[in-house]
């Protein structure tokens, strides 16, 4: 029974990607339930790791993503790896979103509450913002500036490096790095709660 | 926003961003050329721009659940304000760590939940005020919990570092007998029920979760936080949503955790949960402890869960007869019904305890033990046979197996015994003992008969007994410690007579086995010193030495070296008349008695390892040490005869404190757990600070504050603590291992502080009234106990005493000119810490100590402590001139050993008092190997 879960499962998942692969985008909404627990283990070995200056080991995550989410299945025919590297990025922060949001964290606050330690111990007023505060940060910024977005989502949620990124968005290195400075900036602007002047 | 107007902006920053810092504020005035919204917000982009914080990488890394089962935080790194020190390991509920704690010093356990605090307020909120709830629990059988918190997104808790095993890894490791098995009950039952009564339900008890100590004391862990994790299995049965994030998929970890649900838990009837269901869980665990696997554990998680709604629990092991006793205490904890179960976990400890009144007397139990009806015999014929079976006969077949020790008890009165030995015809045991408050006296007494005999005149103590049958004895004893007496060393025909004095102001004597000699110990210029035979030094020690014993063939002593009475840790030593000497043992603490067995090999003693029960070992000449005895009370060696039969005594040892606050008409009893000792009292009489020294001290002790009104005491920490700061926010304290900086703690909020560390030994430390500075009574290496002063962040300690101060005495005036403290030699001087002479107090009596100082510095109290009743006076510290302020003597004297100490407020109107009280009954025991 067990067996033939996974078999079925794993069918559904190139069938979904293939479909994504081809320019549907709901079949990443449909995807990211059936995958979420092999993204969450990699997101544990991955984005904790190398804390607290977290960015995402490069490549790594995504190969090991590639490798869990598609195997050796011969089915989907990419046009390049650089279709997943979205996809994986994408995924992950669905997942991580859902997840937020099922764990009853729905409550839009004014003033993000920071649960860090610092903020516990009163240490430092330095606060982190949720990520659904990101999610939304990004959805806005998509707003502005989709490609900024997408540089920001890759880089974060995808664990990609700028190389990467570039390749995989087919822009140059200096502008990527452009892209991630002011949408950096944007975003933190956004987050410390100073809406757009 | 138009995507021309983005570009501008982005223009702009793109520009102004490579820029130094100086010069952008002119470029965005000439770049934005009057557009005052372009400079603004180009401005509050480059204010975000390059921040430090990493806030979106860690936005997401809060968001992903920990790796279970996989411990991730090194070495080195922190958690809140501890610092990880090694993994411990890792369960369904996240991970473990031993993790230092930098601001008092001490080893702690950190677990950090998986459970992700990001995101969840309402959680996280209920989770921090459960969790507090459980740090509010103080209690022996009890993890403490130290602090609760939020680092990276995750929750932790601190909690005490428990050094032992599981039980889950007790009962892999093989057979519980039915001594453990009722300890492990006792306590947890214990454990449970002050966690009820406080209004917390564990709601996850399992042997994973209950720890046993290298004591044998039983610890249980994560009070109050399976219901806060997501992981609760109320939640199991109704999954809500998010299950599958929080349900640890370990496999074997869910169904290891389902065995225990109770049947509410299974229906997922979380509203209904309550103690009750603790109950349920504690059976499976009896359960588990006899069969040696949970009641109902099947194949799959859905077949134990059916089984726990449905099934009747099999008998633990077919083969075996339970005792009616056991099975109705299983039963009535395993019935699907709460409302047919135990009723609160105090009943259930009840009904475990009230099988232990007869657990010592085993020759009874095998008698019963045929008696036993077959499981699942109905309750009231059980019930009828309770009162008949103790409990080490509960599991027959399974247990038997083990040696039984007979013991015989012979003893029967309320009260202390402080020596008893085998008469030589091997049957007549004599022992002195203060029954019911009155004088020590000697005894003799036969197993056969609950009666003893007077052999003689009050304030006696036995000290040895010869082959010859004469006792001998000191008189006109004085309490000097515990089961340490001072007085004059007599002889005595065990058929009575006249005592012939030989020598006063001995310790301890011994027969040599010729029976014509004997080995003493006395004070000698300080020193305490073993001679033998008198006037020839074979041992000596600045502390004391205590129970010296000849060996069989005589060539040899075995004794008690205290070498540092203040910190209570003695070593086991074996002397030779040459003065050649070897330590077969140290790190005890609680020497309560020795003697010699197995024909000379080997040593048994009663004592503790780190301030823990006190129970029998054995040391053999080699050093090989091993238990032999353990007991719920304290054990107290007394004799072992030649052919193996051990006398020894059962003492239930409290310390007791009483005290009175101004307007108060009678005393107050102040005791909090099993030996409370003050340590001080504020000048205004309301705050008291004393410390726990005994079982629920734990190793290190444990201080408390509390207010004489009767609130509950507040943890300070595992130190011990001796002064209360004038203003009431620090308490002076110090760790009882070595080495013992001073350490601050404040009495509300706020970070402890650890004195410099110096070369001191420190005993006791105070404050003096400007706050600013400490009065230490402390030793350093080639000065015994002397007073120092020490600045607050300033000078190194400086000394303005001679050596010699007795531990303990040390007060400071009121107006801070003087420090009242007895000398060694019993003296009562005032030191000056400006440099004045010592001035010596006249007309103070014998044994008479300082208690505490009148309001205008000009008088002192003092009291003569050990016996009571105990008459309190003040005394003019220039004329010497005394007045009766007060006598004291606790209600029920029956026991009462040792009248610890005393604080009186200057303005006389509060004071505290703590005692020592035993209360002993003797046995025979045979069978002990």
């Amino acid at each position: 029974m067990w067996h033939n879960t996974l078999v079925e499962r794993a069918a559904t998942v190139t069938q979904l990607l293939s479909r994504w692969s081809q320019g549907d985008q709901g079949a990443l909404e449909e995807l990211a339930p059936q995958v979420q627990q092999e993204l969450y283990s990699l997101a544990r070995t991955y984005l904790r790791r190398g804390r607290p200056n977290q960015t995402l080991q490069p490549t790594a995550l995504i190969n090991e993503a590639w490798l869990r989410l598609i195997g050796q299945s011969p089915i989907v025919q990419w046009e390049n790896r650089t279709h997943f590297f979205g996809i994986a990025a994408r995924l992950m922060r669905i997942v991580l979103v859902d997840r937020a949001r099922a764990l009853g964290a729905l409550k839009r606050r004014g003033a993000l509450e920071a649960l860090t330690l610092e903020h516990v111990d009163r240490l430092s007023p330095g606060k982190t913002p949720e990520i659904l505060e990101v999610n939304e940060a990004l959805d806005q910024l998509a707003k502005v500036d989709e490609r900024k977005a997408k540089v920001i989502e890759l880089r974060y949620f995808g664990g990609m490096d700028r190389e990467e990124i570039a390749a995989a968005l087919n822009l140059t290195l200096p502008t990527v790095k452009r892209d991630l400075r002011l949408g950096e900036a944007w975003l933190r602007r956004f987050l410390a709660g100073q809406s757009p002047v | 926003m138009s995507d021309d107007r983005w570009k501008r902006i982005e223009e702009v920053f793109q520009l102004a961003v490579d820029l130094p810092l100086l010069e952008r504020a002119g470029f965005l005035a000439t770049a934005c050329a009057g557009d005052e919204g372009l400079r603004r917000e180009v401005e509050s982009l480059l204010a975000h721009d390059q921040s430090d914080n990493n806030v979106l990488g860690e936005a997401i890394s809060n968001a992903v659940p920990a790796e279970p089962g996989r411990p991730v935080l090194a070495k080195g790194s922190r958690v809140g304000p501890y610092e990880i020190v090694a993994p411990l390991g890792a369960g369904a509920m996240g991970e473990v760590y031993r993790a230092r704690d930098p601001r008092l010093g001490r080893d702690v356990a950190i677990k950090v939940l998986n459970e992700d605090a990001f995101g969840m307020p309402d959680r996280r909120a209920r989770f921090e005020r459960e969790a507090r709830a459980a740090a509010a629990l103080n209690h022996p059988n009890i993890v403490a919990v130290y602090d609760v918190g939020v680092a990276n997104g995750r929750f932790y808790i601190a909690s005490e570092l428990v050094e032992g095993e599981s039980l889950r890894s007790r009962i892999r490791r093989g057979q519980i007998s039915a001594r453990e098995l009722y300890r492990i009950a006792v306590q947890l039952a214990d454990g449970l029920a002050a966690a009820h009564a406080a209004g917390i339900t564990h709601r996850d008890l399992k042997p994973e979760n209950i720890m046993l100590t290298t004591e044998g004391r039983v610890k249980i862990l994560d009070f109050g936080l399976a219901r806060q994790t997501g992981v609760s299995r109320g939640s199991a049965a109704a999954a809500p949503a998010h299950a599958t994030f929080t349900i640890d998929t370990q496999p074997g970890t869910v169904l290891g955790t389902v065995a225990y649900m109770s049947p509410e838990q299974v229906r997922g009837e979380s509203e209904s949960i309550d103690e009750r269901s603790d109950i349920f869980s504690f059976g499976v665990i009896l359960y588990e402890i006899i069969a040696g696997q949970p009641a109902f554990l099947r194949r799959t998680s859905a077949e134990t869960m059916a089984a726990i709604l449905k099934e009747e629990p099999p008998p633990p092991d077919p083969a075996r007869e339970l005792s009616p006793a056991l099975s109705r205490i299983l039963q009535h904890c395993l019935e699907k019904e709460p409302a047919a179960r135990f009723q609160s976990a105090q009943d259930l400890a009840f009904a475990l305890e009230s099988l232990s009144g007869l657990f010592p007397s085993q020759s009874k139990m095998s008698a019963s033990a045929h008696l036993g009806p077959r499981w699942r015999r109905p309750l009231a014929l059980a019930a009828s046979l309770l009162a008949a079976v103790a409990f080490g006969a509960l599991l027959h077949s399974r247990f038997t197996h083990t040696s039984s020790p007979q013991w015989n008890q012979l003893t029967f009165s309320k009260g202390m015994i402080s020596t008893a030995r085998f008469a030589p015809d091997g049957q007549t045991v004599v022992y002195s003992a203060a029954w019911n408050g009155r004088p020590f006296q000697v005894y003799a007494t036969r197993p056969e008969s609950p009666e003893s005999r007077g052999l003689g005149q009050e304030k006696t103590n036995l000290l040895a007994v010869s082959p010859k049958g004469e006792l001998a004895v000191i008189q006109g004893v004085q309490v000097v410690g515990i089961n340490v007496f001072t007085g004059t060393l007599s002889r005595v025909p065990l058929e009575g007579g006249t005592p012939r004095e030989i020598m006063h102001d001995v310790q301890f004597a011994d027969w040599a086995p010729g029976g014509t000699t004997l080995a003493i110990v006395h004070k000698v210029h300080g020193q305490s010193v073993l001679e033998y035979p008198p006037g020839h030094a074979i041992a000596e020690s600045s502390g004391f030495i205590a129970f010296p014993r000849f060996s069989p063939s005589g060539d040899e002593i075995a004794y008690f070296d205290y070498a540092d009475p203040t910190l209570d840790f003695g070593k086991v030593v074996v002397a030779r008349q040459s003065g050649e000497k070897k330590v077969l043992s140290e790190g005890w603490s609680d020497l309560t008695g020795l003697a010699w067995a197995s024909q000379g090999k080997e040593i048994w003693f009663t004592g503790s390892r780190s301030n823990g029960a006190i129970d029998l070992y054995a040391v053999s000449r080699n050093g090989s040490e091993r238990s032999i005895l353990k007991q719920a009370n304290d054990l107290q060696l007394m004799d072992v005869a030649g052919d193996g039969r051990v006398l020894l005594a059962s003492t239930n040892w409290r310390g007791e404190m009483y005290g009175a606050a101004a307007g108060d008409s009678s005393e107050r009893i102040l005791s909090w757990f099993d030996y409370s000792v003050p340590d001080d009292i504020s000048n205004d009489g309301r705050t008291i600070l004393f410390h726990e020294n005994g079982n629920a001290g734990g190793p290190n002790n444990a201080s408390y504050l509390r207010t004489l009104d009767g609130s509950s005491p507040v943890k300070l920490g595992e130190v011990v603590c001796g002064g209360i700061s004038p203003d009431q926010q620090w308490a002076a304290c110090q760790s009882q291992r070595q080495p013992n900086p001073v350490v601050l703690i404040p009495t509300g909020a706020g970070v402890s502080r650890t004195l410099s560390k110096d070369q001191l030994t420190h005993i006791v430390t105070k404050w003096f009234p400007d706050g600013k500075h400490l009065l230490l009574t402390a030793s350093e290496p080639g000065h015994a106990s002397r007073l120092y002063i020490q600045e607050l962040g300033g000078q190194p300690a400086r000394p303005f005493s001679p050596d010699g101060i007795s531990p303990l005495t040390a007060r400071v005036s009121p107006d801070g000119k003087w420090v009242a403290a007895n000398t060694d030699q019993g003296k009562i001087f005032l030191f000056s810490p400006e440099g004045l002479n010592p001035t010596l107090v006249p007309g103070i009596r014998e044994r008479e100590i300082v208690v505490g100082w009148g309001q205008d510095s000009h008088f002192i109290f003092v009291a003569a402590l050990g016996e009571l009743p105990v008459p309190v006076f003040q005394v003019d510290v220039a004329s010497g001139k005394r007045e009766l302020w007060k006598t004291l003597s606790p209600p029920d004297p029956a026991g009462v050993d040792l009248f610890n100490l005393l604080f009186v407020t200057p303005n006389s109107k509060a004071y505290i008092y703590g005692f020592d009280r035993r209360l002993c009954d003797l046995y025979v025991i045979t069978g002990l190997q």
